[in-house]
């Protein structure tokens, strides 16, 4: 290091430029990425070390609190893209107006939904959602943003009870039965009626007499359907340790045996593995070949008893006690995680023959509750996706757990740079106090205080009781807000009994900010920031009875009309206020003729203290109009702070303040490449 | 009898003994301590640092006395550390000419002493914030080594924040 070039250097006065690059780098690691920009204007060793991706990091870090790696809003390469979008995106999860929509789902009374499918950025503006209650295997579908076009379809006889494992998407609901049938229902051409049984399709293994009970079925979510059904589409296992592959023709393709196991969740891409779990193993198996590339053992037990695989009851927040572990897989970095109880596993098996593994195991009794691997596009964690580490923030893919103390904790899917699993953060979210009170029912012990966790590269969302959210940062774990609101009164339920949150959805493109909160029968769609309006009726057609509930008791025909024409008189003073307002922009801007760009600095400066000479004045004024005329100039101007160039930033910034001036600036320099 | 003392040697040979609590706020000079002496001071030890200067390393070590019973946050920590502001007491004490502050910067990043160098850094960067480029070379004394057309270059580049 520096040590040398000093000896004998001790009379010379000490230059910046001495000191090693790493503490420059280290000097402007406190610097906000916009001065970042300015810096690598001022000689080239400074240019050279704000390129240094240390720096790049470190100012990341101050902002957002990200740390070495995250997941990437803009997949973009682009430090300063990704710095934009992320501030955007935080200011509109923190300011932006909130828009909420509270609606309920018909014909779901028994509130048991326990999966959700949502389409947030459906090209038609309506994203649908779908809910799936495998108690009674009804599926509920509506618009996503206010509940309209609802359609029902029931689960039918013979269910209740019976579905040990399904799968479910846009084309298909998958179910593996406690009697050994494996069941596929065509949704699109299922009716509410339940009649059109040619919409069914039974599975069923001639060769084997014993019918063990389905614990784990897997279901392609590729929307494009396989005209010749040769594909395997469908992955079934048994208590019996039996893994069945099927074609959408009902043929089955192999069958795997694992002895004395039985098989509890099964993942697949479809195209290279098929991930399952059994009590004491995960396996990692070819999808064409069907062999074994991989055995991990897991290091403990997972116990299963008769109630592990029947559905819950909606009345408890979180699985029991006897529920099974949870599998979530992330194709696009081959990582297997894995949480039971005390346990969280996650293994790589980007190298079948090398797996890298990382854990934590949680202290004093406490255990996981809930699991949740980021909410993010299929690109990242589906079946053709792989990692692109040059990516800003390498990205890295976040995951949550609910533990049993109450509180959240985030970490990181792809950092393997620890075999200890680390957290980001540790939330103990605070709900509302308006939220019920848990004490008031005492007498079940399976109540937890989180009933729902979702996150994406920006927030996490807790969900309580009563649809009752907060959004949290998703690194730093600092509270955003509540994402929910008041229901309306008709939904009298949710002030008077106890009911958890089932699902929270946040939109899939990390950049959006809006979601769903799905509490029993009601759900509750949040959006922040600019959209059209939820309230524009669709040219589809409408579910009558329900339209009917949305506006009774609100307002009258009558109501309604003065409403509208208040609000076409609201809109005619806002146009009106901003063509003024434009005058008033054109007029300091200098589209005006010199005599009213006179009288308008004479004014001004005459209100402005303190009194100047009138020749300096009138100079000043020459200057300013020249300056006006060009704009470039001007624009460049905002940031030399020149003093014979004060007049035009003041005028402007009154109306925009300075930072977002600079940011826009910036941004438009960016884009103009 | 009084305790053992360190005797830091500057490189203009002065020396200055000090509390072996106040010396080991340098990790260097804590290290050097203990794979020497593993058993403890017995006696005066003396450590020369020849490329610190004696008016540098008064400073330094008025910074280690100032701190001696502060514990600062541990080495993992690092995000925390980042967002905290400078401390009134460094502040007021950093209020040096630029010379010495990078002196200091130098000499806390010889002598690993971690703190003073993440408040020295802080303190340059105060200095950088809000300021144009050409304002930053008036300030550091910097001469623009960009010709005219590199600079246009720069100022049309987007790809400078790569991560690479």
């Amino acid at each position: 290091m520096s040590l040398i070039d000093l000896l004998g250097n001790t009379l010379s006065q000490t230059h910046i430029h001495e000191l090693p690059l790493e503490i420059l780098i280290q000097i402007f690691s406190n610097l906000d990425p916009i001065q970042l920009n300015t810096i690598r204007l001022v000689c080239k060793r400074w240019r050279f070390a704000v390129s240094d991706k240390e720096t790049w990091l470190n100012s990341f870090s101050l902002k957002f609190g990200t740390s070495r790696s995250f997941p990437t809003l803009t997949d973009s390469r682009q430090w300063m893209v990704e710095y934009f979008d992320r501030l955007r995106c935080l200011k509109k999860w923190n300011k932006a107006v909130a828009i909420h929509k509270s609606y309920l789902l018909i014909n779901n009374e028994f509130r048991n939904v326990a999966t959700c499918v949502s389409n947030f950025n459906n090209n038609e503006g309506w994203g649908k959602l779908m809910t799936f209650s495998p108690r009674f295997g009804n599926i509920a579908i509506c618009n996503l943003k206010n509940g309209r076009n609802q359609s029902f379809i029931p689960g039918g006889n013979n269910v209740f009870g019976q579905i040990f494992s399904y799968d479910i998407n846009w084309n298909y609901l998958l179910m593996g039965r406690a009697d050994g049938e494996v069941v596929l229902k065509n949704l699109l051409t299922s009716t509410s009626s339940g009649a059109n049984r040619s919409s069914q399709l039974t599975f069923i293994d001639d060769l084997d007499s014993i019918k063990s009970p389905v614990t784990a079925v897997c279901l392609n979510s590729l929307t494009n359907i396989d005209k010749h059904k040769q594909r395997v589409d469908i992955i079934s296992g048994t208590l019996n340790g039996k893994l069945r592959l099927w074609n959408l023709s009902k043929v089955l393709v192999k069958v795997i045996e694992f002895e004395n196991e039985s098989i509890i969740n099964i993942r697949s891409d479809f195209k290279s593995f098929i991930i399952i779990n059994t009590q004491i193993n995960v396996y990692v198996i070819h999808f064409s070949n069907h062999t074994i590339l991989a055995q991990i053992p897991l290091g403990f037990e997972i116990e299963l008893s008769d109630n592990t695989f029947v559905p819950s009851n909606y009345f408890y927040g979180t699985p029991g006690p006897d529920a099974k572990n949870n599998l979530d897989v992330d194709f696009g970095d081959s990582n297997i995680i894995i949480t039971y109880r005390s346990h969280i596993r996650v293994f790589n098996f980007k190298v079948p023959t090398a797996i890298k593994s990382r854990e934590l195991d949680l202290p004093n009794d406490m255990f996981v509750t809930l699991s949740s691997m980021q909410t993010c596009p299929s690109h990242k964690t589906g079946s053709h996706s792989s990692r692109n580490v040059k990516l800003v923030g390498l990205d890295e893919l976040l995951y949550a757990n609910a533990l049993s103390d109450g509180s959240v904790i985030t970490w990181k899917i792809r950092d393997f740079t620890d075999k200890h699993i680390i957290p980001q953060c540790k939330i103990t979210p605070e709900f509302s106090k308006y939220s019920p009170d848990l004490s008031n029912y005492i007498g079940n012990e399976n109540f937890g205080t989180i009933t729902a966790i979702a996150l994406n590269g920006v927030v996490v969302a807790i969900g309580g009781y009563n649809g009752f959210t907060n959004l949290h940062n998703v690194f730093t774990g600092e509270f955003i807000k509540e994402a929910s609101v008041k229901y309306p009164k008709k939904m009298s339920h949710m002030y008077n009994e106890l009911i958890p949150v089932n699902r929270i959805l946040l939109n899939d493109v990390p950049k959006e900010t809006n979601g769903l909160i799905v509490c029993g029968d009601t759900v509750q769609y949040f959006q922040f920031g600019e959209t059209e309006l939820i309230n524009s009726s669709t040219t589809s057609g409408t579910s009558g009875v329900h339209k009917k509930k949305i506006n009774s008791g609100v307002l009258n025909k009558h109501e309604s009309k003065k409403k509208i024409r208040d609000q076409i008189d609201d809109y005619d003073t806002q146009v009106y206020l901003e063509s003024e307002r434009q005058k008033m922009f054109e007029k300091y801007n200098g589209l005006f003729d010199e005599e009213d760009e006179l009288s308008i600095a004479l004014a001004m400066s005459q209100s402005q203290a303190p009194p100047i000479d009138e020749d300096e004045e009138l100079a000043r004024v020459l200057e300013l109009s020249k300056l006006a005329q060009k704009e470039e100039i001007h624009v460049a101007q905002v940031r030399d702070p020149d003093p014979e160039s004060d007049l035009a930033p003041a005028t402007e910034g009154a109306l925009v303040d300075e930072d977002d001036e600079l940011r826009r600036i910036l941004e438009l320099s960016l884009i103009e490449q | 009898m009084s305790s053992p003392k360190v005797i830091i040697i500057s490189s203009e040979d002065e020396r200055f003994p000090v509390d072996p609590k106040v010396a080991e706020k340098s990790v260097l000079i804590k290290n050097m301590i203990n794979d020497l002496n593993p058993d403890g001071l017995t006696e005066d030890f003396e450590i020369p640092t020849p490329n610190v200067r004696a008016n540098v390393l008064s400073k330094v070590l008025e910074w280690c006395e100032h701190h001696k019973n502060t514990t600062f946050h541990e080495e993992e920590d690092d995000d925390t550390k980042k967002t905290t502001p400078v401390e009134e007491w460094d502040k007021n004490f950093l209020k040096v000419d630029q010379e010495m502050l990078y002196d200091i910067i130098m000499a806390a990043n010889y002598l690993n002493i971690t703190p003073l160098m993440i408040s020295g850094c802080k303190v340059v960067a105060e200095m950088i914030k809000s300021k144009s480029p050409e304002e930053l070379r008036k300030t550091f004394n910097i001469v623009n080594d960009f010709t005219p057309e590199e600079e246009a270059a720069i100022r049309r580049e987007n790809e400078w924040a790569e991560d690479r």
